[in-house]
């Protein structure tokens, strides 16, 4: 498991049970993440991955599972680099 | 003799003593007669617009006072003390900015922040539903796309400002073939009130915070273009949810205010107040009343302030932060304001005595943004987040 994989699954076990969830999951439409606390989890991946979020990154297939999550940190990173 | 340190540095409490001169001068005199005549004069919406207040949250590429949100904190609070209905006014207003500011285009931010900082353009939150209240995905305001924007149809109610808003942040389901009630999407739309559709009808009556300007709101068959959408499909809540935590963020701080106004004119009346031959302030069970008070406003203050300093850093953590400022700073404003009108005794059941207005004002806080009830249950379902880290 990745530091970044490792790092969401640690947020989100806050927030929903995540022993069932796998990387390539909905966690929206399986209901792992109540879309109210999208704004929480944006704040989290800002803050933990030193990364600046713009309007063009507010796309849900970035955020949609935590694949997409950890492919669109790294690239964030790569360009903000 | 030095001052005890403060919880902020210089510059903001230099800051703090200029809303707090302001509004003592220019907002507070008003405020009981705003309250009687359930109006918010122009005059006053004016004078808080000339000072840049309503820009507070904007950057100042555009105009705005570029304040820090404990500085934020700290104008709420003091504009709190003096009249809620003003410091509702800067909570609608700043929820539109920040959902602007934190979502919206560069386009979005050009058009709309500069009239927004300045208070040329008055901004409201139009959630609330005569259905839907507290649950943001019960609205029933339908957004259908149609060519080159979206057609809106539906009611809100409880808007405060309402009545004279010149942008309305709206949120509104997207209606498709395909949606059902279970899995619509939420949409923002920057609405501004000349569309043609759009009328308004003031709200009268109220217990608290009565010169807000509250209104029910009905768009039929408004046009709304494409370019006026905050973010994209499937950020509607977030846009909700995050614009929703300044207005919670705010109401905390004016819950504060109103509380510190209660301890002061209490203390200024048991002093002043003779029975049995002594003053109030030196019965014993007065004193504990403003013992306990002082106490409250202090902790729901440093409540707030963790609050304000998780948000300016970003940290995932201050959506809880937030909710606990403002639950706690609501109820204990309740509190305050109810000993406040006891130590009062009639005179507290008067409204020559600003603190009957202050105990109805503050119980509005623990219903409005969020009623107590559903802010205990957002609260608890964050405990695992916090044991977690």
């Amino acid at each position: 498991m990745s530091k970044i994989n490792e790092a969401v699954r640690g947020f989100l076990a806050g927030l929903c049970d995540v022993d069932s969830l796998s990387d390539d999951d909905d966690i929206f439409a399986g209901g792992f993440v109540n879309s109210l606390y999208l704004v929480q989890m944006l704040n989290f991946i800002q803050s933990e991955f030193s990364i600046e979020l713009d309007e063009d990154d507010y796309d849900m297939a970035n955020f949609r599972s935590l694949n997409a999550i950890e492919t669109f940190i790294n690239e964030k990173q790569k360009d903000q680099q | 003799m030095k001052p005890v340190p403060l919880f902020w540095d210089a510059e903001t409490e230099s800051k703090r003593l200029q809303f707090r001169q302001f509004a003592q001068e220019h907002i507070a005199p008003h405020a009981q007669e705003a309250d009687r005549q359930e109006h918010m004069p122009h005059d006053i919406i004016a004078q808080v617009a000339s000072q840049g207040l309503l820009g507070s949250l904007v950057t100042s590429e555009y105009g705005g006072r570029n304040d820090d949100y404990l500085q934020f904190g700290l104008l709420n609070e003091e504009l709190g003390a003096a009249c809620s209905s003003v410091r509702t006014l800067l909570t609608v207003h700043s929820m539109t900015v920040q959902a602007v500011m934190q979502w919206g285009t560069a386009e979005q931010k050009k058009k709309y922040l500069p009239g927004l900082a300045q208070g040329r353009t008055l901004g409201a939150f139009a959630l609330t539903e005569p259905q839907a209240g507290s649950d943001a995905r019960g609205i029933a305001t339908s957004a259908v796309q149609t060519e080159g924007g979206w057609i809106l149809n539906g009611v809100k109610r409880w808007i405060s400002f309402g009545q004279c808003a010149d942008l309305l942040l709206v949120m509104a389901a997207v209606e498709t073939k395909q949606s059902t009630p279970a899995n619509r999407q939420a949409i923002a739309l920057l609405f501004p009130t000349n569309t043609p559709g759009f009328s308004r009808q003031p709200i009268k009556g109220l217990l608290g915070t009565r010169a807000s300007m509250l209104a029910e709101l009905h768009f039929n068959d408004c046009f709304v273009p494409a370019e006026n959408v905050l973010s994209r499909p499937g950020f509607g809540l977030a846009v909700c949810s995050s614009a929703l935590e300044i207005g919670r963020l705010s109401v905390a701080w004016g819950g504060v205010g109103i509380a510190q106004a209660c301890l002061e004119a209490s203390a200024a009346y048991a002093a002043k107040r003779r029975q049995f031959d002594r003053a109030l302030a030196e019965h014993q069970l007065i004193q504990a009343k403003i013992t306990d008070m002082m106490v409250a406003v202090q902790t729901a203050r440093l409540l707030c302030v963790q609050a304000s300093r998780a948000r300016q850093a970003g940290h995932p953590h201050s959506v809880l932060d937030v909710l606990m400022a403002k639950y706690h700073a609501a109820k204990m404003a309740q509190q305050a304001a109810q000993q406040a009108v006891q130590i009062h005794g009639a005179n507290g059941c008067s409204d020559e005595y600003p603190v009957s207005r202050l105990y109805r004002d503050a119980k509005t806080l623990e219903i409005i943004e969020g009623t107590s009830e559903v802010l205990q249950g957002l609260i608890a379902k964050q405990v695992r987040m916090v044991l977690n880290n």
